[in-house]
């Protein structure tokens, strides 16, 4: 269902000049969903302007929130190029999901592939380039490009609680940050499930693959994502929308095959839980305290096994514990809506 | 009217703007906060945006100094000052002397919130030259005004607009 195509042949098929200076139809189409961050659109606008592809061949559609005046000072004047064309498809404020947003988006979009990236995202200038080129290499196919923390916010990092994402192709999840589908693939799916609160990206892709598509990896096509570190608070408000993974997986049970144990989200999740019960239990029986060592052990470790690094670390351990485990509880909160349990 | 220009990094703008002012007749003073270095390192390995330090020493050298208006040039100034005015009501200016480049504009810890705060909540944005108007422009869809460094005259209206407004007083 999925596979590789070399990088090499890649390459080879971007090196033969497919992006020529023939126009024609438009072949891709970039659909944007953004909400809340009119800046982040800016700079998108703006590396996708620097996008080596033939400008006659591509499209963006941006499907946003914003108040008109919004619109005017933050987005408005980014020059796209005499070819490529910028549709802003405005929504009432407050109306708008990831999911809708995007289904608007590609309903409008005329290319006959569908580019998703994010408002706090920022494209290489091949990026689109090699997304056809794969596309066109692989006829209805998915495509996944890899995804990295953006090398000019690197220092962000250093803050304890960021949010950034990595995806090195063919990953798990399928998120819009950087993938494209076949827009027939898209009609045939109905596009993204607007019920969704959270995973509306994977779900999608479950359902294209329970459909026979499959998906090809193209990770010369590089997308970068913001850094952005939060409070504490913040951070523990952000990831409350994780809690509705249990609708995922109630509809998509085989999800469940990346789940450590089939129940947690991820393993820190599963450490965290065992910490917990340890910490908890350890008041009746302290030997229960082991359970802990483990998440201990992982955290200590998050910052490099110098002695600064786990200082550092160590540091950090109270806040992470408050995040991991209101991500926890959240998920609980979701389980019992969602009459499925993960964690 | 007393004014204060507020620059760490002891910039040619900051300066040739002093002389300019004190030339026309008014009393513009340059304050250019000390960073304290070994905290500034600790700031810089955590992935700060320094310097830091010298905010909260430009507030009180502004505190101290009673004057009707601050313009800094640098964003931790600017910062150091916008603190200075909510707490005096008095209007703060700031001047952009550096061109941004979206490799400036996010690149550590509390960098793109501070160079958001110092364009929009400060009573009038400046771009020092061409490079720095363009960079606020297209990474900050901010319209700064253009004054030159040496021009005390519009600077001075400036500040007399400003000072004006409801919540200052010459």
């Amino acid at each position: 269902m999925a596979k590789n195509v070399p990088g090499d042949a890649l390459r080879r098929l971007a090196d033969a000049g497919y992006n020529s200076s023939v126009s024609g139809p438009v072949a891709v189409s970039v659909v944007v969903a953004s909400h809340a961050r009119p800046l982040r659109l800016r700079w998108l606008l703006v590396a996708l302007a620097e996008q080596t592809l033939n400008r006659s061949m591509w499209e963006v559609v941006v499907v946003h929130d914003y108040e008109s005046a919004t619109v005017a000072q933050a987005i408005a004047d980014v020059a796209l190029g005499e070819a490529a064309s910028v549709r802003y498809i405005a929504i009432a404020p407050g109306t708008g999901s990831p999911s809708r947003q995007r289904n608007i988006g590609w309903r409008a979009a005329v290319g006959e592939l569908v580019a998703f990236t994010d408002d706090d995202c920022r494209p290489e200038p091949q990026w689109l380039e090699r997304m056809l080129v794969a596309a066109r290499a692989a006829p209805g196919a998915i495509v996944q490009g890899r995804t990295r923390p953006d090398p000019l916010e690197r220092a962000v990092l250093k803050a304890p609680h960021v949010r950034t994402l990595t995806i090195d192709p063919i990953g798990t999840w399928a998120q819009t940050a950087n993938i494209l589908y076949p827009r027939p693939l898209l009609e045939r799916l109905g596009g993204f499930d607007e019920r969704a609160i959270a995973g509306e990206d994977v779900g999608l892709s479950l359902r294209a693959f329970r459909a026979g598509a499959g998906i090809v990896a193209a990770p010369e096509a590089v997308v970068n994502h913001a850094i952005e570190s939060h409070s504490l608070p913040g951070i523990v408000r952000q990831n409350l929308k994780w809690r509705h993974l249990a609708y995922l997986a109630k509809l998509h049970p085989e999800v469940r095959e990346h789940f450590p144990l089939r129940i947690f989200w991820d393993s820190d999740h599963l450490l965290t839980t065992a910490a917990t019960v340890g910490v908890v239990g350890a008041a009746r029986r302290p030997l229960l305290l082991i359970l802990a060592l483990p998440y201990l052990r992982r955290s200590l470790g998050r910052r490099g096994r110098g002695w600064r690094g786990r200082t550092v670390a160590a540091a950090e351990i109270p806040g992470q514990a408050v995040r991991q485990v209101a991500e926890v509880l959240g998920l609980v909160v979701g389980s019992v809506r969602h009459r499925t349990l993960v964690l | 009217m007393r004014v204060a220009l507020v620059d760490h990094a002891h910039g040619t703008c900051s300066g040739e703007l002093a002389g300019a002012l004190r030339a026309a007749g008014h009393d513009a003073h340059l304050l250019s906060p000390a960073v304290i270095a070994p905290v500034e390192a600790i700031l810089r390995r955590r992935g700060f945006a320094t310097p830091l330090t010298s905010v909260a020493l430009a507030t009180a050298a502004l505190v101290r100094g009673r004057f009707h208006l601050a313009h800094a040039f640098s964003v931790p100034d600017a910062l150091g000052a916008l603190a200075w005015g909510r707490l005096t009501g008095r209007p703060v200016v700031f001047t952009c002397v550096e061109e941004l480049r979206r490799d400036s504009v996010a690149y550590a810890r509390l960098r793109l919130s501070a160079l958001r705060h110092a364009a929009s909540d400060t009573n009038a944005l400046i771009a020092a030259d061409d490079r720095a108007r363009a960079g606020l422009q297209r990474w900050l869809a901010a319209s700064p005004r253009a004054l030159a460094a040496g021009d005390a005259a519009a600077h001075e209206a400036l500040y007399r607009e400003l000072i004006a407004r409801p919540g200052g007083s010459v």
